[in-house]
């Protein structure tokens, strides 16, 4: 065996001379004050073969072994911490680490998923995560690896997601060849992404890498959530570990979350207690089911109405007091609002039309009590503006909304009077019969436009519906972009239904995130399905080979509006308040002349697809076809025709 | 004749030769090229769709809660209409003369009172079951309360949360006027607002939705 692969150096060697390169005899590093630096990227040839492996001597009959390279222990690691997959697009700075996994790792639990660009590995990481609730690895090359993810990274950052990226790199230069490997490495490489992770290290020893990867791993699962980031240096995956050294698996300490202070939510239950008219307002708020349950008892409790903005699944739609639909009414009738991890308090409360001049108002009664409840208050970046609008609220609590409900709920509980118990039963006709209207409202609206062509999207999604409801299912995509339908008319219950938007509204997380959160419910036996954006696919259509590389059963229904939406009305906004030309608002904003046949892409990545589809009446049959071939176990893309939105 | 075909041909020609090639290559990004996928024959439907109604408006008319109201059926009068269009009060662009010349809006308008009304959603099986409070835990309902006649009736103009749109404000116009005096102007209603009473409301809903109008919170 060892011999064979001698031999395949030596040959290689000799193919080197017949092409015309010089063979190299003496050792590199001995030369290097006096060989002059190439003045440009080679080829790999025996120079480089020689830079890279040392000195090849005829005498020496060994071959140079590496029988315990660092990056298996870095392998170790993953699996201590239950990695069950890691994503990446190939790199060298992480080819140590890439081939431990496969062959040392046995490429299961941490199974390797493979990825046509490095945005969709971080991309798959953020929607695993959502549905799995713990983090996945994302492996990325130096520099240019990095800077792919970025985006991706950025958006699972604002979303609140973990994600353990770690990014191959060589920091010793004198190991690095000329040329490519000086750019593809960095010194401080955490500085390309520092202002959107939680935490980055680049360890020197492997210990400190088993370290700082623990570190990093309970940073990203302490709320709030984040991306962390390890630098797993080149030398340190491929040198020998020293016999002598012990390395050592830290073990994990889960850290438990942030909960509010006593004192504290005694003020927030008083002011909730004194309120007639209580509103609730989540938004991030759920981290898991018992989230969903707690937000469910505190509305119960004070029988306040619940508006869901959805970041993650807060309350079952099928509770009488999930009234999201109500809410411009709810918040300007509110006496008292409990903000449950918002991204923006202050636009709950206020708002700020398009318009020339922004006049931002107040739209909730001026002496509505507010309360702020989210591990935003304590953690917050400079450079990206995601803190939104400065806002006082009357009791605003640095703490975890999921681990503070308990005794918030507790404390209500514990208070409130019997007057106070009465008043709210007498209040459930009265909110039932609100939410029985509500949904018939949001019914007769989705009747318009029922059998138009192109398909509306409120028709779209209760034709899925209608094919999903009996099975276990979750929807991996952001329901915003179709008039949130699924979440004003299907049945949600369980928190793992639904895994919020992109954190970001950086386009391009559609489809790996879907892909990622499907591969998830595939390890529970779930049915995925997405409502995948025209747009948004252009941006990383490679995630579908992914799909199908790896069998991830995922229905993708495509809302193929052909257009930008957003910026179309942007565009027509733009033009018409300058009363210039009417009609060229779809310039850089339509994705037609040609239109883009998304079934076909599909269908050259080795995705089952049809399509496309614009005539309401086909969905049916086309559904449940695409459906067959999910349940079976593979991905299926349906390319619709929709309406706007 | 044949003179003047040939005058002609090198007219064609020479202005062939004239056109800048810059302007012959953006030529081939045309605006109406574009929009072209969603156009039909009917010139009021055309300009729907040139003019971008439909992105906000949907090419039904549908609306979305995301980019524009409903409209259909349109809730307005004519009049009310083309004033909305030439001077909108919120998100939506303005259009003037200049961009949008009144028989292009007309047409547009004749365009939007011919789409077909949707169907009862109760006729869709899918739709009713989620607007069947049954199915939903609710209580039956004996009669609509103030605020599901107020989102029926009155939203388009007067807005989803009673803070105004193509007609007034109607937060604390429980200050202004009571119960009674609410019902009495549904009755005999001021210039462009519609008569609601006594069709199709009853005076009982007048009466819940007046109270709801009233209430000052
Ligand atoms: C960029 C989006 C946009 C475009 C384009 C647009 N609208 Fe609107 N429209 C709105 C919005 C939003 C409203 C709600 C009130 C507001 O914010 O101005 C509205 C309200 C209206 C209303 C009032 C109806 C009601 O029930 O409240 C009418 C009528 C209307 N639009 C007609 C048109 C017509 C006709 C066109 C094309 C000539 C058009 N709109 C183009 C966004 C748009
Ligand atoms: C088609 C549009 C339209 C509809 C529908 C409509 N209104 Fe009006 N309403 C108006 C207009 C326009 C005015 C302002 C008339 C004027 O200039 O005095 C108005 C005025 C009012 C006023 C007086 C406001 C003031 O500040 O003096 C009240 C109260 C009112 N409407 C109640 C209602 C109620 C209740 C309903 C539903 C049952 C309703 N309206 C439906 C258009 C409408």
């Amino acid at each position: 065996m060892e011999d064979a692969k001698y031999l395949g150096r030596r040959s290689f060697i000799k193919a080197s001379v017949l092409a015309g390169i010089a063979t190299p005899t003496i050792p590199a590093l001995a030369k290097r004050e006096s060989t002059p630096a190439p003045s440009k990227v080679s080829p790999p040839g025996s120079a480089a073969a020689t830079a890279e492996n040392g000195a090849i001597s005829e005498a020496d009959d060994a071959p140079h072994l590496i029988h315990r390279p660092g990056s298996d222990f870095m392998v170790d690691l993953l699996k201590a911490t239950d990695t069950r997959y890691v994503s990446a697009m190939a790199g060298s700075t992480f080819r140590g680490l890439h081939e431990s996994i496969v062959n040392y790792g046995g490429n299961k639990a941490p199974e390797l998923i493979v990825c046509v660009h490095e945005e969709i590995s971080a991309g798959i990481a953020h929607g695993y995560a959502k549905v799995a609730n713990k983090p996945m690895a994302c492996l990325v090359h130096s520099t240019v690896g990095l800077l792919h993810a970025s985006m991706a990274i950025y958006n699972a950052w604002c979303d609140r997601a973990p994600i353990m990226v770690i990014a191959g790199n060589g920091l010793d230069a004198t190991k690095r060849r000329p040329g490519v490997e000086w750019v593809h490495s960095a010194q401080d490489l955490g500085a390309l992404v520092r202002e959107y992770i939680k935490y980055d290290d680049a360890p020197i020893s492997l210990q400190h890498y088993a370290e700082s990867y623990m570190r990093a791993h309970e940073l990203s699962m302490t709320p709030p959530y984040e991306p962390v980031m390890i630098v797993a240096d080149s030398e340190l995956q491929e040198e020998e570990v020293d016999a002598d050294i012990e390395l050592r698996i830290p073990a994990p300490a889960p850290v438990s979350p942030p909960a509010a202070p006593p004192e504290a939510i005694d003020r927030a239950a008083d002011i909730l207690l004194a309120a007639s008219a209580p509103l609730i307002v989540a938004d991030r708020a759920a981290r898991s089911q018992r989230g969903v349950e707690l937000i469910v008892q505190l509305a119960e409790i004070l029988g306040a109405p619940v508006i869901d903005r959805a970041g993650r699944l807060n309350m079952p739609t099928t509770h009488f007091l999930c009234q999201t639909s109500l809410q411009n009414t709810l918040i300007r009738e509110a006496d008292a609002i409990i903000g449950l991890e918002l991204t923006d308090l202050w636009g709950t409360i206020n708002s700020v039309p398009d318009v020339p001049g922004r006049p931002s108002r107040r739209v909730a009664r001026p002496e509505a009590k507010v309360i702020g409840i989210s591990t935003g208050y304590g953690y917050v970046r400079s450079v990206v503006q995601d803190a939104q609008r400065y806002f006082a609220a009357d009791v605003a609590i640095a703490a975890d909304a999921e681990a503070s409900l308990p005794s918030l709920i507790t404390a209500i509980d514990r208070k409130m009077s019997g007057a106070q118990r009465e008043a709210v039963a007498a209040k459930k006709a009265r909110l039932r019969s609100a939410y029985a209207e509500m949904r018939a409202s949001d019914a007769a609206a989705a009747a318009i436009g029922w059998d138009a062509s192109p398909i509306s999207t409120a028709r779209l999604s209760m034709e899925i519906w209608e094919q999903i409801k009996d099975l276990d299912w979750g929807l991996v995509s952001n329901h915003a972009f179709i008039s949130s339908w699924p979440q004003r008319l299907w049945d949600f219950t369980k928190y793992h239904q639904y895994i919020g938007g992109e954190g970001g509204y950086g386009v391009g997380y559609g489809a790996p995130a879907a892909v990622g959160a499907a591969l998830a419910h595939r390890d529970a036996d779930r049915i995925a399905v997405a409502i995948q954006c025209d747009g948004d696919l252009m941006m990383l259509p490679g995630t579908l080979w992914t799909a199908a590389h790896h069998r991830i059963p995922l229905l993708m229904v495509m809302h193929n509006n052909r257009s930008w939406h957003q910026e179309t009305m942007h565009l027509k906004r733009m033009a018409g308040r300058r009363d210039r030309d009417p009609h060229t608002w779809a310039v850089g904003t339509t994705i037609t002349d040609p239109e883009i046949d998304f079934a076909k892409i599909a269908k050259g990545m080795g995705v089952y697809a049809e399509g496309p589809i614009s005539k309401p009446a086909e969905l049916k049959g086309a559904l449940s076809r695409a459906l067959a071939v999910v349940r079976s176990g593979q991905p299926a893309l349906l390319d619709t025709l929709t309406q706007m939105r | 004749m044949r003179k003047l075909t040939f005058a002609v041909a090198c007219c064609v020609f020479s202005a062939m030769l004239l056109r800048d090639p810059v302007e012959a290559r953006l030529g081939a990004q045309s605006s109406d090229a574009l929009t072209a996928p969603y156009e039909t024959r009917d010139p009021g439907q055309r300009q729907y769709v040139r003019q971008g109604c439909y992105q906000c408006h949907g090419l039904v008319g549908q609306g979305s809660i995301l980019s524009g109201p409903s409209l259909s059926p349109l809730r307005i009068d004519s009049d009310a209409f083309r004033r909305y269009v030439r001077n909108p009060k919120g998100a939506m662009p303005p259009y003037t003369k200049r961009v949008l010349a009144d028989a292009d809006l007309d047409s547009i308008e004749a365009f939007i009172r011919s789409l077909p009304p949707g169907r009862p959603y109760k006729t869709i099986p899918a739709l009713a079951r989620v607007g069947s409070s049954s199915d939903h835990a609710a209580e039956p309902q004996l009669s609509p309360s103030g605020r599901a006649i107020y989102q029926r009736h009155c939203a388009a103009c007067h807005g989803e949360s009673r803070e105004g749109g193509i007609a007034p404000s109607l937060i604390g116009a429980g200050r202004k006027r009571d119960v009674a005096a609410i019902a009495a102007l549904l009755a005999n209603p001021p210039r462009g607002m519609p008569k609601l009473s006594p069709q199709p409301l009853t005076n009982k809903d007048v009466e819940a939705v007046a109270r709801f109008v009233a209430d000052v919170r």
